[in-house]
């Protein structure tokens, strides 16, 4: 089993992706010199060039919308939103554009384009740095939305969502990057339409994703010295979201009691 | 005979009334001339016809009806009254469109309207009795085929000055 | 390169059966609105003609296009086929975009015709980004992206030019200037009305044409692609021009005059060109009268056409909420 940080596990699917296909180039607020505000893309720029990691001015309409067109054009870009705080700048695109031109062309257009954006409270960033989002994203049609809560979908999830013909939005919740965990070295890769059971329990469900999975695995052992058995969903996705695992692990419980 | 019907003109627009006809009874009308003025709830609108023939049968203004209503009728381009009768206007309860022409107010909209009849009036002239407060239709015009002129305004300006200069005086 | 474009009789009976196409269509389409077979809003292009027509005419066919909602001049100048516009526009599944986008959003993946935007400014962006993408794939490629004098105010105008100009990509930003964003006197709106001087901003070329005269802006589109393509810079085209027909078809043009309107009208472009051409003996009457025949056939027969489709089954609402491959380049 390898260790590594949930940042860590970003940036290798990064460069996974960056190594696998030319198509694909990274676009964004600091991604390059700067080596990204999370150090996700750290020392991509010298590796991959000004071409593959691109740093944008501050422009998030603007370069997301070129996101957008540069999918429906040919590549495959990871356009880097910052933070979902700023993410409200380039809603339009995301919304008007990205989600809904597949239906508007009647078909003719899919749009191949991933957004990365970190999200989430707790470190004291104060009011408009400090939203999640991602409730909101997961309610409009035309986007898959993300949301890693683990090493491991850290690290593979992207690969899935490069390959998704759909704009897919991945939330990196800012308390995981400093996250370690484990990684198994053979998994290759993993779905992106599933939800996962990461500890199995009879007395209480506790359905959560990004950061509130390691929360609610946490609170399953306080729990277990109390004599009580809780079971972890984690919700993976939250567009489309897998009704059928929500069901199955209430009505498991149900039938428990 | 082809029935000329209320046009949509917007995707909320659910009824109309005809605040003016720009044709009569018995005109040649053709695709595209632009036959009425119609009041929505945005304001008055031109409305084109897309029918060629002679337009007969035109409903009275002023009355709220919905989108697809028949506002008049056209008959084929080789109708004449005789064969057809005598030239209709709406039923003889209803004021006839020559009447209601003169009672009808100002539109708020700049819209000026064009028409057989139409007092020709220029730009400029326009421009200073609208400044003025005044309607130019109701000037007499001194320019080519009685036409409006600047100069037509600025002498009613100076008649009515005078009048009320007069009154002034008469009333001291 | 010398900016004389030659307008022998071919190629100026082509422009005004061009510009003539659109304007007839344009007629169509009010009739067909006013009886409630096309639905929605309805934005004509009537006056501005000589702006599709002569950029399309510069452009090739490897070339992308973004335009606004006011775009069907800009999809037959482009080629998108008539039958599948008006179908489109009566929303029936044979449109060219299954009656899904209506008259707002035309998009035709053949003709590399990315829109029918109807967030003004909304295209902008895309382009750029359509541009990043030729330029790497398909270099040689420019993309022309129009857009009204109303999104010179919105954000994306300047975040995409300022892209379009720091990372040297192939735009051709035209700015179809009418002098109205709906109600809104360009005076009003813009603190500077030389939209063409904005580029100056951005370190960007530019130039501003009398889009009333159809052959001036046959030339200026023809100089403005060519600079775009041989020098692999953005470009912003200014166009000036008039819309005869109001912004919409719920529209009481409160904001201009009558006047002003007629005004404008005596500049059309269509006009122009065929009376110039009269004199220049071009075209006679009765080339003139072939012309709007075949024009009116054509037309007719779009109607048919679409009168005589479909609309999608109830069954494919779902269809392409989400796709299941990246059409544009996958076909199966």
């Amino acid at each position: 089993m390898n260790t590594m940080t949930y940042r860590e596990a970003c940036r290798q699917a990064i460069r996974d992706a960056l190594l696998a296909d030319p198509r694909c180039f990274v676009m964004g607020e600091d991604v390059g010199k700067y080596g990204g505000c999370y150090a996700v893309t750290k020392e991509l720029l010298d590796e991959f060039g000004p071409q593959r990691i691109v740093d944008t001015p501050l422009a998030e309409n603007g370069f997301t919308g070129a996101g957008i067109g540069a999918a429906l054009a040919g590549l495959r870009p990871i356009v880097e939103i910052m933070t979902c705080n700023f993410s409200l700048l380039a809603l339009d695109q995301i919304l008007n554009n990205a989600a809904t031109l597949s239906h508007m062309s009647g078909g003719q257009f899919a749009v191949p384009l991933v957004i990365r954006m970190a999200t989430g409270g707790g470190r004291q960033l104060a009011a408009q740095h400090s939203h999640s989002l991602e409730g909101w994203y997961a309610h409009i049609p035309g986007l898959k939305v993300l949301a890693p809560g683990t090493v491991e979908d850290a690290r593979h999830m992207l690969a899935a969502a490069l390959n998704d013909p759909n704009p897919v939005l991945i939330f990196e919740h800012i308390v995981l990057y400093n996250m370690e965990g484990e990684l198994d070295p053979v998994l290759g890769a993993v779905d992106i339409d599933r939800a996962a059971l990461r500890r199995s329990g009879s007395d209480v469900s506790l359905i959560s994703y990004g950061l509130g999975v390691s929360k609610c695995l946490a609170a399953a052992e306080a729990l277990a010295n109390e004599g009580l058995s809780a079971e972890v969903l984690d919700l993976r996705v939250l567009r489309p979201l897998d009704h059928a695992a929500i069901l199955a692990t209430v009505r498991a419980l149900l039938r428990s009691t | 005979m082809a029935d000329f019907l209320m046009p949509a003109l917007g995707a909320d627009m659910e009824t109309g009334k005809v605040v003016q006809w720009l044709v009569q009874p018995g005109a040649r009308v053709k695709s595209g001339d632009v036959v009425a003025v119609v009041e929505t709830h945005k304001g008055a609108i031109d409305v084109e016809i897309f029918l060629d023939g002679v337009i007969d049968q035109l409903v009275p203004l002023d009355q709220e009806l919905p989108v697809g209503a028949v506002l008049a009728q056209v008959q084929p381009q080789d109708y004449t009254m005789a064969q057809g009768g005598e030239a209709r206007t709406a039923p003889a309860s209803e004021p006839t469109i020559a009447t209601v022409l003169q009672q009808i107010a100002v539109p708020t909209v700049a819209v000026i309207p064009p028409g057989p009849g139409r007092v020709r009036v220029s730009p400029a002239a326009r421009r200073r009795a609208q400044t003025l407060g005044l309607r130019p239709d109701g000037l007499s015009g001194s320019g080519a085929n009685g036409a409006v002129t600047l100069a037509d305004v600025e002498a009613e300006l100076t008649r009515r000055e005078g009048t009320s200069g007069i009154a002034e005086k008469a009333a001291r | 390169m010398s900016g004389k474009l030659t307008l022998d009789r071919a190629h100026g009976q082509r422009l005004f059966r061009q510009m003539l196409r659109i304007r007839r269509f344009e007629l169509r389409c009010v009739a067909l609105y006013q009886a409630q077979r096309i639905r929605g809003f309805l934005h004509l292009y009537d006056g501005e003609e000589p702006v599709a027509v002569g950029v399309m005419r510069a452009l090739q066919a490897s070339d992308a296009v973004v335009a606004t909602y006011r775009e069907h001049g800009q999809a037959l100048a482009r080629g998108v086929p008539m039958n599948a516009l008006m179908a489109e526009m009566l929303g029936k599944v044979q449109g060219c975009c299954h009656g899904r986008g209506g008259s707002m959003h035309v998009f035709d993946r053949e003709r590399r015709f990315f829109g029918g935007n109807a967030i003004v400014g909304g295209g902008l962006p895309l382009a750029v980004g359509i541009a990043m993408a030729d330029k790497r794939l398909r270099p040689g490629a420019i993309t022309a992206c129009f857009f009204g004098e109303g999104a010179v105010a919105e954000g994306a105008f300047h975040e995409s030019l300022n892209l379009a100009a720091i990372w040297r990509l192939p735009v051709l930003f035209v700015c179809e200037n009418n002098r109205y964003a709906m109600g809104v006197p360009l005076q009003d709106a813009e603190s500077q009305t030389e939209v063409y001087r904005k580029a100056e901003a951005y370190r960007m070329a530019s130039a501003q044409v009398d889009a009333m005269d159809p052959v001036a802006m046959a030339v200026a589109a023809h100089q403005a692609v060519a600079q775009v393509r041989t020098g692999a810079a953005p470009f912003l085209l200014e166009c000036r021009t008039y819309r005869f027909r109001a912004h919409s078809m719920f529209d009481t043009q409160a904001y201009r005059t009558r006047e002003e309107v007629e005004d404008w009208k005596r500049r059309d472009p269509i006009e122009r060109l065929r009376l110039w051409m009269h004199d220049n003996h071009l075209i006679d009457a009765d080339a003139q009268a072939a012309i709007m025949a075949e024009v009116d056939a054509e037309i007719d027969a779009a109607v048919a056409f679409a009168e005589a489709g479909t609309p999608e089954p109830v069954e494919a609402l779902e269809d392409f909420v989400l796709m299941d491959r990246v059409v544009q380049e996958q076909a199966t």
